[in-house]
């Protein structure tokens, strides 16, 4: 069995070939990239999926060495995410799986990240950090669904990152270039460090850090006291959802568990706690067709596809909404 | 900062991922020693500083609490610095026993009395499990405010409810309806804002987050 998935929630295009078992036989990808200082036009994103796909689908299938008649179902990530975006790999999901008669299968972008992760680290009922640019939750695996733990009460860390970055001008997702400014600070500036509960606020932090940069402050010394910041409360968090479920396994995907610092400090928190830190391959933790593909295969074998007349895309659409037989108790 | 009085630790009582609690003896007295460990992975001063707010917040909230009329352990002695509480030590039986017994289910309605009276004031407990109130002789003493913060708005507040409803329904699922009953009349009988916090509970408990199975 294999499932050609296609991913276009943002910034990423993606194409990429799963088998049943779940390996990975191909992954492709094109990423939007704005001017540096400004965020993703969701038209301009569209134009760019728009123009990168048929090379990209045909390149997934190409290294995976199969033809579309080999290809089992199609799936495509149905949200959250930008519109325009998501129509694009929509579009293209349904007019494949109309043409070559396909099972079409939409696939929840997030819930992608996470069973990605699952597949990839081996890990069964992992406490998971997911930190991308469009979520920030801390989940458990229960009762046929990623329950939450713990969530972001407005802007994402993602958001935090990006908007920071755009504000200092830097390219979008900026998440890497904050991470190499804050190698050079040094100086823990005072940020708001919010937890109501078991969820996060880091509107505040934002807030805070843009008027250190108007008033003059080094962009490093912003940068560092941001990420660390921000990571203590992610951290905390974390932390406490370990002690909650006695969950010796911790996973972190999104595209900010990319970054070093938190990766460290996660590892850290694992330790503390007596868990293995579950980390993805870099290559696997951003968006790609991977992700969309594995659960496409999931949902796939436990018997869901939907007619393409009826597939749609939901632009604001909850991860714990979603019920997944393949998660019991 | 020096203690003025040295302190004789005796057992550790629970090891959290927030802090430790120990039982202690200071000045002829058994207490209970509440402390904020530092972490390693934190940078240094946000973790001091961290730890300092959290301790101080959580001593004035356990006070802030008594005068909304919520009987919680007796502050004796706080040192932000080490991130230390040093309080009375109440002697009684947890709620959670006391459910489990299958016994005074009378006192959750004391529990909703309680809960409502913190709201009045604008204190969110943040962690109202059967775990943290004790009976001791008559009085049902709130306990662990760890997690308490100040605020008025009915989604925080519904929180509060949502954890004790949950406590309730997993860990003393073999109680009858009454006892959520009991919970609710309580807490609507103590603070005049309550049914808009209950509404909010209802939307808390609809969406997605905290449905069942």
């Amino acid at each position: 069995m294999a499932c050609l998935g296609i991913e276009s929630t943002a910034h990423t295009f993606g194409a990429s070939v799963v088998t049943g078992d779940g390996k990975i036989l191909s992954d492709v990808r094109s990423t939007y990239r704005p001017p540096p200082g400004s965020g993703i036009h969701p038209r301009e994103a569209s134009r760019h999926h728009a123009a990168k796909a048929p090379e990209l689908v045909a390149s997934a299938l190409r290294s995976a060495s199969l033809h579309m008649d080999d290809v089992d179902c199609v799936a495509y990530s149905a949200g959250p995410g930008l519109g325009p975006a998501l129509r694009v790999g929509a579009v293209v999901a349904r007019a494949l799986a109309a043409y070559y008669s396909k099972p079409l299968v939409p696939v929840h972008h997030a819930i992608g990240h996470l069973e990605l992760g699952r597949l990839l680290t081996g890990a069964s009922r992992p406490v998971s950090l997911l930190v991308s640019g469009g979520h920030t939750m801390i989940l458990l695996p229960r009762r046929s669904r990623w329950r939450v733990f713990g969530e972001t009460l407005d802007v994402t860390v993602g958001q935090l990152l990006d908007q920071l970055g755009r504000y200092m001008g830097l390219p979008s997702p900026a998440g890497p270039e904050i991470e190499s400014l804050a190698g050079g600070g040094s100086r823990l500036l005072d940020l708001p460090y919010v937890i109501r509960g078991n969820d996060l606020s880091f509107s505040g932090m934002l807030t805070a850090a843009k008027r250190y940069i108007a008033s003059g402050a080094r962009r490093e010394d912003v940068a560092f006291s941001v990420q660390e910041t921000a990571f203590a409360m992610l951290c905390e968090v974390s932390e406490r959802a370990l002690a909650f479920s006695g969950s010796g396994e911790l996973m972190v995907v999104g595209g900010v568990a990319a970054n070093s610092r938190l990766r460290a400090m996660l590892e850290s928190v694992a330790r503390r706690q007596g868990a293995r830190l579950e980390l993805v391959p870099p290559r696997y933790s951003g968006d790609c067709g991977a992700q969309i593909a594995w659960t496409g295969m999931l949902h796939y074998s436990h018997g869901l596809s939907v007619d393409p007349r009826a597939s749609r895309v939901i632009q604001r659409w909850r991860l714990d909404e979603v019920t997944l037989p393949w998660i019991d108790r | 900062m020096d203690r003025p009085i040295e302190i004789k630790e005796l057992r550790m009582i629970a090891r959290g991922a927030e802090a430790d609690i120990l039982e202690a003896e200071w000045m002829g007295v058994r207490v209970i020693l509440k402390r904020r460990l530092p972490k390693e992975y934190l940078n240094p001063a946000l973790d001091a500083r961290v730890r300092y707010h959290r301790t101080v917040r959580e001593a004035e909230i356990l006070h802030e609490a008594k005068l909304s009329g919520v009987p919680t352990p007796l502050v004796y002695f706080v040192d932000p610095v080490n991130a230390e509480i040093i309080m009375e030590m109440i002697q009684g039986f947890r709620l959670k026993e006391l459910l489990e017994s299958g016994r005074r289910v009378d006192l959750l309605g004391v529990v909703g009395q309680h809960l409502g009276r913190l709201h009045s004031g604008g204190i969110v407990h943040g962690d109202p499990t059967t775990s943290n109130f004790i009976l001791s002789g008559k009085v049902l003493y709130a306990i662990d405010f760890g997690l308490s913060f100040r605020s008025r708005a009915p989604q925080d507040l519904a929180s509060d409810l949502h954890v004790i409803k949950e406590a309730l329904e997993s860990y003393h699922s073999d109680l009858s309806e009454e006892a959520v009953q009991l919970l609710m009349s309580g807490y609507s009988g103590a603070f005049d804002g309550s049914s808009e916090v209950i509404r909010w509970l209802r939307r808390l408990e609809s969406s997605g987050r905290y449905r069942g199975a």
